[in-house]
């Protein structure tokens, strides 16, 4: 099984806890990479107070790659901290309405 | 990547139904009556393989086979008739898909002008058709005669690291009408418990669609192994939108044809149903299998509950408590009736692995085989289906393993290269009968008559009917890995299926004929969970016997018991039959009343008498299980808590006979 | 801080016993049982308890003690136990149950891992009431196991 290439998901800045947190995902947002973006998504996460996760760069999306973005949801909700998606391309938001799934918070952006 | 699993099965299935698709047309071309049913088979195989295909990324498959399945539609409409030019299209699309096929697996790139040309075929068909065709399967939404349908879908967990892309399926089923696809995430856990590779999510749907129930199916075909799938119609709707339907009145034609699929709408609405009317958009509610258990224990103390009140009601003659006693115990069998039927599940709920199995021995034993399901509806209690799995792959394993032979022999014997292996269920009565049919070599009546006479199962000169011949390979050591494929044509372990149906309080047996093939029958009570009983006792304990294996009960006067070869046997109106003491076999205490009674049981087809000190009468049976602690016990097979809050024991009659006789008596009774 | 949990604490002969007391449903009295036919004699039949059948076990005859008189002070523990994942309830008669104490995690010691009169992978430690010695079982996997003894072979007992 191919993993994504470490440095394809990286962070801008290692900050101080508590502080703001951007993460920009790879390319591929797909079942070969969430391996590696679930393990960035928790880091980021764990060493931030607000994460910003940008999905600019995202070119294609499958199943298990939208998954990986519910379960970091839940995971900042339960810690208490805000994850915001940007930059979402319509690749992702069309495929997110194909599956019938919002990967968004139910109050949006909360 | 692992192989992709939806991949491979995909092209091993392709491969079967494009076989059919031949068949189906080497079958129309004959013009032998049956054409109905050769045109329902092929739209089944386009239809499936435009499905899977699209799911499996074959997309010209799935394209060129959407036309094809269109085509079809129309003939199965009416609109456009069964000629032999039609027969001869169908064989050259099977050859087409085959090298889209080829062309797809690094073989040569199939030809393009085969295509057009086929496709100027299927719209010369289409154009001579006294109606404009629309696209069959699209159905118009809110076009007259569809259903709706709501469709629930969890996937097994692996499905996203085998290669599944579930976006596929709804894409399917938004062609088939208007889809309303909603993903739930409530499974999916944190980050930190999420494993990513597995799917979490699991999506409801709301479809109306003309399309029938199993093609709905068919969009899960390759997904629904260790899935949840739920398939349930909705009623039409009583007041339905004037627009799409005031249409219909205008043209005469136009109406009829969408009478006609209404009216398929409705039979196929009325399949999933079971016969039963259901309020328009019921809702469904999921509830745990151990719910439900519940409900039935409680449902039986209640059962056990009122018939104490009844007994006790009785003693005051009172038609002021007769009166609500009586409504009571209708109450409460209705309640029971209810219950138990909320636990009955379709059959085929448990077939698809058996595709899956079929599909891969086949493959492994370079065997050709189809495997045919029928009465996929037919309803048994949760708890027998959940036991039923097992012994059935085994039966079926048999089957294909040793019963279908290969398809060189097949062909050299005048058979089909293509074994066929049918698994088939259907309602009998109380029970229901499931059959595993092959069309393989069958059962080889002078190797099986050659092992049990050199295992000391028969005399050497003994004279069995078939019957008891078969019967004699569902003893336990019959069959032994080493040397029963080559013998006897049937398996290892079948003692051990036959256990395991007994447990279920259902009897199996084998019909075969050399050289046509094996059937296995196999009888199951509907439920496990209430049984009519004999309710007798000796000394201070109490015993259930099933009633379905009461005979009769007669008296036993001490002196007509004798004991011949060590066996206790007694006269019955002249015969001799075996019979077991409880008192004796269950080492109970005391001294046994002057006049015991006799209930005459039936196992299969031996008798055997059970000496009891008194028969109480019939009583409506609760069953419990005995439990893990009493797992090895093979004379009991349940409990029940009885009105006055003892605990009656039910007896295994099975077991009990066999306890009673042992495999010296079985084998001297065969030898006999 | 530790934790204290409760415990209910039985006999078999001189031998004081305790289970948490989360895995007891209730206390019974030794009433009449159905013999099951052909079971081991340590499986000594089953009890109604409200409208269910449940199995009893004789804990002596469970843990190779001789077999106990069965007096007025006999007691049907109904125990919740899980075994293989399923959870299961099965009543245990023990000669007599006595209390329901407290017990921190630090009152509790571990097994001694040799010289051990009772077989350490069914205990979960050993604990002290006044003067007594108590041995906290581990009733999940008593009962899950096929071993019967619960002394260790050749271990002498002062049960009886």
């Amino acid at each position: 099984m191919e993993t994504a290439t470490p440095h394809s998901v990286h962070s801008s800045h290692a900050c101080p806890s508590e502080a703001v947190e951007r993460l920009e995902l790879p390319a591929e947002l797909r079942i070969v990479t969430v391996g590696a973006i679930r393990e960035e998504l928790l880091a980021a996460l764990l060493r931030a107070g607000e994460l910003t996760v940008n999905l600019g760069r995202v070119t294609s999306c499958d199943t298990a790659g939208l998954q990986v973005l519910v379960a970091a949801r839940k995971s900042a909700e339960r810690m208490g901290k805000t994850m915001r998606c940007v930059a979402i391309p319509a690749v992702v938001s069309q495929f997110a309405e194909d599956l019938g799934i919002s990967f968004e918070g139910d109050a949006h952006g909360a | 990547m692992e192989p992709n699993r939806f991949i491979e099965t995909f092209l091993e299935e392709s491969g079967e139904l494009l076989a059919s698709i031949e068949t189906a047309a080497l079958h129309l071309h004959g013009g032998t009556g049956g054409e109905r049913e050769a045109i329902d088979q092929l739209f089944r195989a386009l239809h499936t393989l435009k499905g899977s295909g699209a799911m499996c990324g074959f997309s010209a498959v799935a394209a060129f086979a959407h036309e094809v399945e269109t085509l079809l539609d129309e003939v199965r409409g009416g609109k456009v008739p069964v000629t032999a030019e039609l027969a001869g299209l169908m064989l050259a699309a099977g050859d087409h898909i085959r090298s889209l096929l080829e062309a797809d697996q690094g073989g040569l790139a199939a030809d393009e002008t085969v295509e057009k040309s086929l496709l100027e075929r299927i719209r010369a068909l289409q154009a001579a058709a006294p109606m404009p065709s629309t696209p069959a399967m699209a159905a118009p939404a809110g076009a007259a005669g569809a259903a709706e349908w709501s469709i629930e879908f969890r996937p097994e967990p692996s499905i996203l690291r085998q290669g599944g892309n579930p976006e596929l399926l709804w894409r399917e089923l938004r062609e088939l009408g208007e889809c309303v696809v909603t993903g739930h995430r409530d499974e999916v856990p944190v980050l930190e418990e999420l494993d990513a590779e597995s799917c979490y999510f699991w999506w409801s749907i709301r479809l109306r669609t003309t399309a029938s129930l199993p093609q709905l199916r068919d969009v899960f075909l390759f997904v629904e192994d260790g899935a949840h799938l739920v398939i349930e119609p909705l009623a039409p709707e009583e007041n339905p939108s004037p627009g799409p339907l005031a249409r219909g009145a205008e043209g005469g034609e136009e109406s009829g044809r969408e009478g006609s699929a209404a009216a398929k709408a409705a039979q196929d609405t009325q399949a999933a149903q079971d016969t039963k009317a259901l309020p328009s958009r019921e809702a469904t509610v999921r509830v745990p299998a151990s719910r439900l258990d519940r409900l039935v224990n409680l449902v039986g103390e209640l059962v056990m509950n009122q018939s104490r009140l009844a007994s006790a009601a009785a003693q005051f003659r009172s038609p002021e408590l007769a009166g609500p006693v009586e409504e009571i115990e209708r109450l409460v069998g209705e309640l029971r009736d209810d219950v138990l039927q909320i636990r009955m599940m379709p059959i085929g709920s448990i077939f698809g692995r058996f595709r899956r199995l079929v599909h891969d021995l086949s493959r492994q034993l370079g065997k050709e085989i189809e495997l045919l399901t029928e009465g996929e509806e037919t309803e048994l209690d949760k708890s027998i289906l959940d036991q039923l799995g097992e012994p059935l792959v085994h039966l079926l394993r048999n089957s294909i393993d040793h019963g279908i032979e290969d398809a060189g022999v097949r062909e050299a014997q005048g058979k089909p290269r293509r074994g066929t292996v049918r698994l088939s269920a259907t309602p009998r009565g109380s029970d229901v009968l499931v059959m595993i049919e092959d069309d393989g070599a069958g059962l080889n009546r002078d190797a099986i008559r050659a092992k049990a006479v050199a295992k000391g199962l028969i005399a050497a000169d003994a004279q069995l009917s078939d019957k008891d011949l078969w019967q004699l390979i569902l003893l336990p050591g019959f069959s032994t890995a080493a040397t029963i494929t080559d013998v006897s044509g049937r398996g290892v372990g079948m003692d051990v299926v036959k256990r395991q149906i007994d447990a279920l309080r259902g009897t199996l047996t084998l019909e075969s004929e050399r050289g046509k093939g094996t059937t296995v029958l196999i009888a199951l009570p509907l439920t496990l969970a209430i049984i009519d009983g004999l309710l007798v006792e000796s000394g201070d304990s109490q015993y259930i016997i099933p009633m379905t294996a009461v005979t009769e009960n007669v008296e036993l006067p001490a002196a007509e018991r004798c004991l011949r070869n060590g066996r206790n046997l007694i006269a019955v109106r002249g015969e001799l039959v075996p019979f077991v003491d409880l008192r004796e076999s269950f080492g109970i205490a005391g001294e046994p009343p002057e006049l015991s009674k006799i209930v005459l049981v039936r196992y299969e087809d031996q008798r055997v008498g059970l000496v009891v000190d008194r028969v109480m009468g019939t009583h409506q049976t609760v069953i419990q299980a005995l439990g893990r602690f009493f797992r090895t016990i093979q004379v009991i097979s349940g409990c029940t808590v009885m009105g006055d809050g003892r605990v009656a024991l039910v007896l295994d009659i099975a077991g009990l006979v066999r306890a009673a006789n042992g495999p010296e008596t079985e084998r001297r009774r065969l030898a006999a | 801080m530790h934790a204290v949990n409760q415990y209910i604490t039985f006999k078999l002969g001189n031998e004081l016993f305790a289970v948490p007391v989360k895995q007891v449903r209730e206390v019974l009295e030794l009433g009449a049982l159905t013999r099951v036919p052909t079971a081991p004699p340590y499986m000594r039949g089953v009890v109604n308890v409200r409208g269910k059948a449940i199995p009893v076990v004789d804990l002596r005859l469970r843990f190779g003690l001789p077999a106990g008189p069965g007096t007025v002070s006999s007691r049907i523990l109904v125990l919740e136990l899980l075994l293989d994942g399923e959870a299961t309830v099965l009543g245990a008669i023990a000669d007599s149950v006595h209390e329901v104490i407290e017990l921190g995690q630090g009152a509790i010691n571990p097994p001694p891992t040799i010289a051990m009169r009772w077989r350490s992978e069914f205990i979960v430690g050993m604990g002290r009431r006044g003067e007594d010695f108590l041995i906290i079982l581990d009733v999940n996997a008593v009962f899950a196991s096929e071993q019967l003894a619960l002394a260790e072979p050749g271990a002498a007992l002062a049960a009886g």
